[in-house]
């Protein structure tokens, strides 16, 4: 009986897998045909040799980008104009959820896109050159370098080879295409902008300039029927800009570590010296005193009740477009957001509404003095690798090579060599952005546009060496703008410039190689979850502060507060001696 | 019905098993013809990529392949149970399906039941679109018309619906969604407000079937409706429910992640966070760690299957089919 | 089940025009609940037609203030990715709840005659996969062996046997399909083959019409196979994808803003008025489809039944 099971199982299992094979091999034909037709422009092509070369198709992916306008994509002339110079054709991939998760899958099961990028992370790039799961492109580069003239001087610069030590321990083997980047305006997240009606009404016009004028302004706006400020953070994780607004003028920092190893730390002795030393600062008195004021806050009805409880740009742009909201962070202080701000969320609900409508504000002092932000003002954006699934990685670098030259960012910045760009100001951009859901007034190329700098600003590799060149990118974008745009740009550029200088403290190159040890990214998580609990539920009148903060504190030291401080002092010893 | 078609099996007989077997199979090739597409679609799409089951006690290297990798035994598994966020985590979880199949699954038979013995033949549709719309809305959506509802007033606003009520009768308002003792209830209500509408299909479609002369004869011996409800009505359902309750059984271990995602916060974290959502802020920016949410499925998994044993064999006590 | 001892109730003036409290409160009860279903629709409904300055208001919008304006359906049918993903998903659906469909109920036939050899092991197995899967990576390995990577059929076969409706469509063949009709047919000569298409399939009609409901659902709502499988092929992407994109991705939002500039309408329509407007236009179908389907299944199924 049971052999007779085991055979008739084996029979049909044998059949269906057969019959399967027959029903699960259906025509790759999708009712809708196939990708996007590729019709070159015939321009004469810039390098002989890549004319030359077979003609393989390279699939780029990059996050948060669109596909959807097919019609867009296939007669966008600057992706023509690429592929004709490299002899190439390109497809374009991209998403945002679980985009990820899908590079990941894709390179772990052999289908990786030839081009594609992680967010720099150290152990995914120590991992996957370990397993030989992508390409190090300085042998490949290093073979030929009269074919790849612009990526040999980028890879053999002291800096590159820097990180390449960081990521494997080998400075001679690059394994991506780094996006390291710096800001073209300092990075800061502690200026709001204001509801200038609500401002002349509170405050008699005045921007509040110190904590103490800030908090009176915002209980007064609480008073009044408004609510005083929102700031910017997605269900109260984000806090980031309550510590550079709020606590960092007070000579401390509230937010948990994550992100730079000097995170909510605060520096004692001199930085740069053998003599510097980062004391945690989270859980301190003085951070302890910063809480009670939120507290404080949030009971008068000046930060809104739903902080921490509703979403982020929707529920706050259309509060503060509907002037109820008084002021609002936009989280980095860049005069670009402004602009933004103000085309965005204010001029949908006012059509007639004018840069005068809101009003830049300044970072608070206390005491006479500015906190300081710590920044080394460069950040890591996105790194792209070649999978070694890819038959032909000399081709994808000889994109890359494009894209370097100075020929390849002008077309993709500027396209001044073109001539189909003549004069045409921001309408030519937004008629090929628009194709990708871009119609901002940037002009730059949405594809790529993170390939050398996560700020997607334009690199110049040919007059400067490569940490040059991505440390000081180029931005352009005021020549294409709209008028108001521009004025948008230029009046929260001028506001910013009188205290940046004064707030933002540049710490010395060596702090861009620190490595933290693993540990040390499991005692973060744990105190990031510990820090977002107890300060939302202090801060909203859950906890109170004086009873909750010594548990705060013991939660802290059972994470490993002591360790982490131990260990992020060695690390940025580490960095100095080798640096 | 008969047991035993086949014959029995008789040593040294000279027929072969194998031409038995063939004279079996011509029997009834229909049958086995029927079952031959599902048959082959679950060996091709689920069991053939079954072995990856094993990652749960691997350390997995693409290059190596999930065969190649190398065995690290229960290290997946320690991993997840030293942390004590997943075990808060864990029991959130379980708790919150635990009160949903409490009331949540109660609430749907009775809503089922209510609207079988609405009258009005005209009506009765009507309430059963409506009830059945707002499965159709996304948790995004949905938990933002909650956060709508449930505002706690501010200087700049009145607040919620909700509130107004609650203030208009006299009572102090009540920041819900920041109050750890409250979440889990409107997680269970915002589910039953979104869900039971949908879950009714299947009663109802049940229910429709009975024959109405059944209630006419019970009429007629002086029954009344609750004497009905409870003796015709509900061993109808019996079996829906039965089939109903063992599936959401099965899944006590799972999480809705985007209910709870879009409507927690990190007040009532304690409360209500749940595996996946735990699982979501950990690993953000961090990357898939395959073998860990190998090994959890598996887990998780496993007792899900052991409860659903348990509850089958309980089930089928009360003389209804179970899901086996 | 005998209530012989119950006295007849006495009948009051209201009750001899057929009104009862019960009846009330079944009345109530049913109407509250759905009304507490309908407002948030309603509210959708209404703020996707409610120009932005009057929906930033806030309040509790009962009625379209300031009028019907239509300008956020027009800015989405004018998005060109719209109404091809509509194409996709109207097809993908038919498709895979008819395969599903199929596959599942013959399926679930075959193995509901557990007297026939084999039947019980298989469903077994068949329930088994209710608990375990082979994770992500083989799955993937599978589908990129099978050719269905980036491929349209990749959203339509690989959920062909649907294991939950497999459980209850077995049941209901095993216990609710009146096995003395199915014995006299054969008594009259019919075969197997004609039992299952001319006795079985007519009376699981309306079974039928429930679970194809159910199923079409699951797979008008489905995104994950496109984003994980298919994702850079916009002209396979399904609009639970661009609904999906439209409440959470900032890129979609965009393009749908942007082309409705293009388009005329004079500032970029707002994202939450947008977000409303997609949501209507993700229901149209479905409860286009619902009231056929519901006619069948009011005529009388049973999902399982008590064992014989």
């Amino acid at each position: 009986m049971k052999k007779t099971l085991s055979l008739l199982l084996a029979v049909i299992m044998l059949m269906s897998v057969l019959a399967g094979c027959g029903e699960k091999n259906p025509e790759t034909t999708a009712p809708k045909g196939d990708a996007p037709a590729n019709n070159p422009v015939e321009t004469t092509p810039a390098e002989i040799t890549n004319a030359d070369r077979e003609n393989v198709t390279i699939r780029f992916a990059q996050f948060g980008n669109s596909v959807d306008d097919v019609d867009g994509m296939a007669n966008d002339p600057i992706k023509q104009a690429i592929e004709a110079a490299v002899n190439v054709t390109l497809e374009y991939d991209t998403g945002v959820d679980g985009f990820d998760d899908r590079m990941q899958t894709e390179l772990f099961t052999g289908g990786a896109a030839e081009l594609f990028p992680t967010w720099g992370e150290t152990d995914k790039i120590a991992k996957w050159a370990e397993e030989d799961l992508v390409y190090n492109i300085a042998e490949i580069i290093n073979a030929e370098p009269e074919r790849y003239p612009y990526l040999y001087a980028m890879i053999n610069t002291e800096e590159y080879k820097a990180y390449n030590a960081l990521y494997t321990g080998d400075p001679e083997a690059a394994y991506a295409i780094y996006s390291v980047a710096a800001f073209a305006d300092p990075s800061f997240n502690g200026a709001p902008i204001y509801n200038t009606a609500i401002l002349n009404e509170i405050n008699g016009g005045k921007v509040p300039a110190t904590v103490e004028e800030f908090i009176n302004f915002v209980n007064n706006c609480g008073a009044n029927g408004y609510v005083g400020w929102w700031p910017r953070n997605n269900k109260l994780t984000n806090w980031g800009v309550i510590d550079a607004m709020m606590a960092r003028p007070q000579g401390t920092s509230i937010i948990a570590p994550s992100g730079d190893a000097w995170a909510g730390f605060v520096s004692n002795g001199k930085i740069g010296t053998a003599d510097e030393y980062w004391t945690l600062a989270t859980t301190s008195d003085a951070s302890k005193e910063v809480i009670k004021q939120l507290a404080a806050m949030y009971k008068s009805g000046g930060l809104d009740s739903g902080l921490g409880v509703k979403g982020d740009f929707d529920d706050a742009y259309s509060d503060f477009a509907a002037g109820k909201l008084a002021s609002y962070d936009n989280g980095f202080g860049f005069p670009l957001q402004f602009s933004s701000f103000l085309a965005n969320p204010w001029k949908s609900a006012h059509p007639e509404g004018t840069i005068a409508d809101l009003t830049q504000g300044v970072a608070l002092t206390h005491n006479g003095s500015y906190g300081s932000t710590y920044t080394t003002g460069t950040w890591i954006g996105a790194h792209y690798f070649i999978p070694t699934s890819c038959e032909y990685p000399e081709r994808v670098l000889d994109l890359v090579e494009f894209l370097a030259s100075a020929e390849g960012q002008d077309l993709m910045h500027n396209t001044v060599n073109y001539e189909f760009n003549a004069e045409a100001g921001s309408d030519y951009w937004n008629g090929i952005n628009i194709a990708y859901g871009y119609q901002d007034g940037r002009c730059k190329y949405v594809w790529f546009s993170y390939l050398f700098s996560g700020t997607e600003y334009q690199v110049d590799f040919t007059n400067n060496d490569w940490w040059t060149a991505v440390s000081k990118p180029i931005d352009n974008s005021n020549n294409w703008a709209t008028e108001e745009n521009a004025a948008a740009y230029d009046y929260a550029a001028s506001v910013i410039d009188t205290f940046v200088d004064e707030v933002v403290y540049y710490l010395p190159a060596y702090y861009n190689m620190i490595s933290l040890p693993g540990e040390a990214a499991e005692i973060r998580t744990k105190m990031a979850d510990i820090t977002n609990q107890y300060l939302t539920q202090m801060i909203g009148g859950q906890l109170d502060i004086e009873a909750a903060w010594p548990n705060y504190v013991a939660e802290y030291e059972a994470a490993g507060a002591a360790e982490l401080e131990q260990m992020v002092n060695e690390a940025i010893a580490a960095a100095r001696e080798n640096g | 019905m008969e047991k035993t078609v086949a014959a029995p099996r008789l040593p040294g007989k000279n027929r072969s098993p194998v031409s038995r077997f063939l004279a079996y199979v011509k029997k009834y090739w229909f049958l086995y013809l029927l079952i031959l597409p599902g048959f082959a679609c679950m060996a091709v799409f689920n069991y053939a990529p079954m072995y990856g089951i094993q990652l749960a006690f691997k350390e997995y290297s693409p290059r190596a392949g999930i065969w190649g990798s190398e065995w690290i035994g229960l290290e997946n598994f320690y991993r997840m149970f030293r942390d004590p966020n997943f075990i808060r985590a864990f029991r959130n979880t379980i708790l919150i399906n635990l009160y949903s199949l409490a009331f949540g699954f109660t609430f749907n038979v009775f809503l089922a039941l209510m609207i079988n013995e609405l009258k009005l033949r005209k009506v009765k549709p009507i309430i059963q679109t409506c009830v059945y719309l707002p499965y159709f809305l996304s948790w995004v959506i949905f938990a933002g018309l909650v956060q709508v509802f449930l505002e706690y007033p501010s200087t700049a606003d009145v607040g919620g619906v909700v509130n107004q009520v609650i203030q208009g009768l006299g009572g102090a308002p009540i920041d819900f969604l920041k109050e750890p003792k409250l979440f889990r209830t409107i997680l269970v209500v915002t589910n039953i407000i979104k869900s039971a509408g949908y879950s009714t299909i299947v009663y109802l479609a049940s229910l429709s079937g009975i024959d109405p002369a059944l209630y006419e004869s019970a009429q007629i011996d002086g029954a009344n409706r609750g004497q009905m409800l409870w003796n015709i009505t509900i061993p109808r359902i019996l079996p829906s429910i039965m089939i109903t309750f063992i599936l959401q059984v099965a899944s006590l271990f799972s999480s809705n992640f985007d209910q709870v995602y879009n409507l927690y916060n990190n007040y009532v974290i304690s409360t209500g966070d749940v595996l996946s959502t735990y699982i979501y802020r950990i690993s953000l920016g961090g990357g898939t760690d395959f073998e860990l949410s190998t090994a959890m499925n598996l887990i998780l998994n496993v007792m899900g299957l052991v409860v659903v044993l348990v509850t089958n064999k309980y089930v089928e006590k009360l003389d209804v089919q179970g899901i086996f | 089940m005998s209530s012989n001892s119950i006295k007849p109730p006495r009948r009051t003036m209201l009750q001899r025009f057929g009104f009862n409290f019960y009846d009330v409160f079944v009345l109530l009860f049913c109407a509250s609940f759905a009304l507490l279903c309908v407002y948030p629709m309603w509210y959708v409904a209404v703020a996707s037609v409610t120009p932005y300055g009057e929906f930033i208001k806030g309040g509790l919008m009962l009625w379209p203030r300031g009028g019907v304006d239509l300008q956020y359906y027009q800015a989405i049918f004018g998005t060109k990715s719209f109404i091809n993903s509509m194409w996709i998903s109207v097809s993908k659906t038919v498709i895979a709840t008819v395969l599903s469909v199929i596959v599942t109920s013959t399926m679930a036939y075959g193995v509901s005659k557990s007297h026939i050899k084999g039947m019980k092991f298989i469903n077994a197995l068949v329930v088994f996969n209710l608990f375990f899967s082979g994770g992500l990576i083989p799955q993937y390995m599978l589908y990129k062996d099978l050719n269905l990577l980036r491929n349209y059929w990749v959203m339509v076969i690989p959920g062909a046997l649907n294991i939950t409706y497999f459980i209850i469509m077995r049941n209901y063949y095993s216990f609710s399909v009146p096995h003395a009709l199915e014995e006299a047919a054969q008594i009259d000569g019919c075969t197997e083959v004609g039992v299952f298409f001319r006795i079985v399939t007519p009376i699981s009609k309306s079974m039928l019409a429930a679970i194809s409901l159910f199923i079409a659902v699951i797979n008008w709502n489905d995104y994950y196979n496109y984003m994980m499988f298919i994702s850079n092929k916009t002209e396979l992407q399904p609009y639970a994808w661009v609904l999906h994109r439209m409440l959470t991705d900032q890129t979609m939002m965009n393009q749908v803003r942007n082309g409705a500039v293009s388009m005329g309408i004079a500032t970029p329509p707002p994202p939450m008025a947008l977000r409303m407007a997609c949501i209507i236009c993700a229901m149209l179908p479905i409860m286009c489809v619902y009231p056929f389907l519901q006619k069948h299944f009011t005529k009388g199924i049973t999902l399982g039944a008590v064992k014989e």
